[in-house]
């Protein structure tokens, strides 16, 4: 648990006038399970862009898998499988079609494929659904679909970009106990996420974004007990003064 | 490994061409009906029959039978050639060169002698004199080296008898300049219009499809993985 698969110093992202990132550094250790909290805008997806190679940081530095992410980014992406926020999948393919897609686009033998198709299809109970066509999929179906699709693989270091939003809890749940399981398997696993209590249900440390800034880093416990709160939600209020979401 | 990704893309084009009928129609109805909308705007369809000018320069010196007479008047008959008389070849050749008119037809001085011959022993080919129509065309008209030629040979055939096999004729027609007759089909007509609507569609369809992508994280997914860049 020492040797570090993220390493992120000072880093800064602008888009013209806007700060997306405002100065970030921290560390995130092989097997560790880590969560970038924050609200909407806060900086968490351009956080996992930089670190998967997408876009580009204005300064600061960053290395994932030992590798930098401005000079290495074909090394990184042999080592990385992301969940991006937007459901990217294909409607006219049905669930099993989009999974061999990108099964075969990941160049996995036949074998394993299969294997680790009905294996996580079955995990993220789709398997009744694998022969429909995606189109027809449930938001929530789509998005355990679109999980899948980020780890058919078997990547060592997973970006999970929001797996949950707008899910049911019955669907959550099954993510998080996928995710716990990922877990088990010494993954690497970055989470972001909005809600407060599935951090703390499944985060070994989590950040706090806000503003483009990292305000809290540590353990949900070590968060809650340091601010003297009962749980992370109210850290966040502790911390900003907001709520993290506001009611609908 | 590459041509396993490969397989993947291009199976996953055709379930989407199969599965989402406007791929369909773009594909396939659309060109047709493109082709034919604009074929009626620049085609001319039902423009009735083109004529093309020709020069005919008359050497027959036949008396008793002027079958050059009877030939002058099956062209004219044909209604695709407007037959125009020249005194000599130079002065039909001046009006060729100036494009007044597409062919020059050289009518040979022993024209009537050989269609006499012809009809006093038809079945003889041995006893026929054979006489050679020259044809002069406009080099630089594709309709009249194209279209010209075989309307005169079908008129010397049919004046010969009616046979329509122009081996029993005893008329020869010879294409006396120098043009290179190209037979074009109808699919070297077709061929670069068709290969422009199917580019044009081709370069909208993936501007569409990486559009489509683009809008919902497709091209994100891919990018966060350079096996999938190296794909697409």
């Amino acid at each position: 648990m020492n040797e570090s698969a993220i390493t992120v110093e000072n880093l800064v992202k602008k888009f013209e006038d806007v700060t997306a990132l405002d100065g970030i550094s921290l560390q995130v250790e092989k097997g560790e399970l880590f969560g970038l909290l924050g609200p909407n805008g806060a900086g968490k997806t351009t956080t996992i862009n930089i670190l998967c190679g997408l876009t580009k940081p204005t300064s600061g530095a960053a290395k994932v898998g030992g590798y930098d992410v401005q000079k290495e980014t074909a090394k990184i992406k042999e080592l990385i499988g992301v969940c991006p926020q937007e459901t990217a999948i294909y409607p006219y393919l049905t669930g099993a079609e989009n999974v061999e897609l990108f099964g075969n686009l990941h160049a996995m033998d036949k074998d394993t494929l299969k294997t680790r198709r009905a294996m996580l299809l079955e995990k993220m109970g789709l398997t009744g659904d694998a022969k429909r066509r995606a189109e027809k999929y449930s938001g929530g179906m789509k998005r355990r679909l679109s999980l899948i699709l980020a780890l058919i693989h078997d990547p060592q270091i997973a970006f999970l970009d929001e797996p949950t939003v707008a899910m049911d809890p019955q669907s959550r749940h099954a993510v998080w106990d996928f995710i716990k399981e990922l877990k088990k398997e010494d993954k690497t696993i970055i989470l972001t996420t909005h809600y407060m209590e599935e951090a703390e249900e499944l985060c070994d440390r989590v950040g706090i974004i806000d503003h483009g800034k990292l305000i809290a880093l540590g353990t949900p416990q070590e968060l809650i007990s340091k601010n003297k709160v009962k749980n992370l939600e109210e850290v966040f209020i502790a911390l900003t003064g907001r709520k993290i979401r506001e009611e609908v | 490994m590459k041509l396993q990704r490969v397989l993947a893309l291009t199976k996953k084009e055709m379930k989407k061409t199969v599965r989402e009928p406007a791929v369909l129609f773009m594909i396939f109805l659309f060109p047709v009906v493109f082709v034919f909308a604009f074929g009626a705007s620049f085609g001319g369809v039902g423009g009735g029959q083109p004529v093309y000018q020709v020069g005919v320069v008359n050497m027959d010196e036949g008396n008793s039978v002027n079958a050059s007479q009877i030939f002058l008047t099956a062209l004219s008959d044909t209604k695709i050639l407007n037959v125009q008389s020249y005194v000599d070849n130079q002065t039909a050749q001046n009006a060729l060169s100036q494009g007044s008119i597409q062919a020059v037809v050289i009518i040979p001085s022993d024209f009537s002698q050989s269609f006499a011959s012809y009809q006093a022993a038809p079945n003889d080919p041995n006893a026929w004199t054979n006489a050679t129509v020259s044809l002069y065309l406009d080099k630089g008209s594709l309709v009249a080296t194209q279209a010209v030629p075989p309307i005169i040979q079908q008129v010397l055939t049919a004046i010969a008898g009616q046979s329509q096999q122009a081996s029993l004729s005893p008329f020869r027609l010879e294409t006396a300049s120098l043009v290179e007759v190209k037979t074009q089909s109808a699919l070297d007509f077709m061929a670069p219009g068709m290969f422009t609507f199917a580019s044009i569609f081709l370069i909208m369809m993936v501007a569409q499809s990486f559009a489509t992508d683009r809008e919902n994280g497709m091209i994100n997914a891919y990018a966060s993985h350079r096996r999938h860049r190296q794909s697409l």
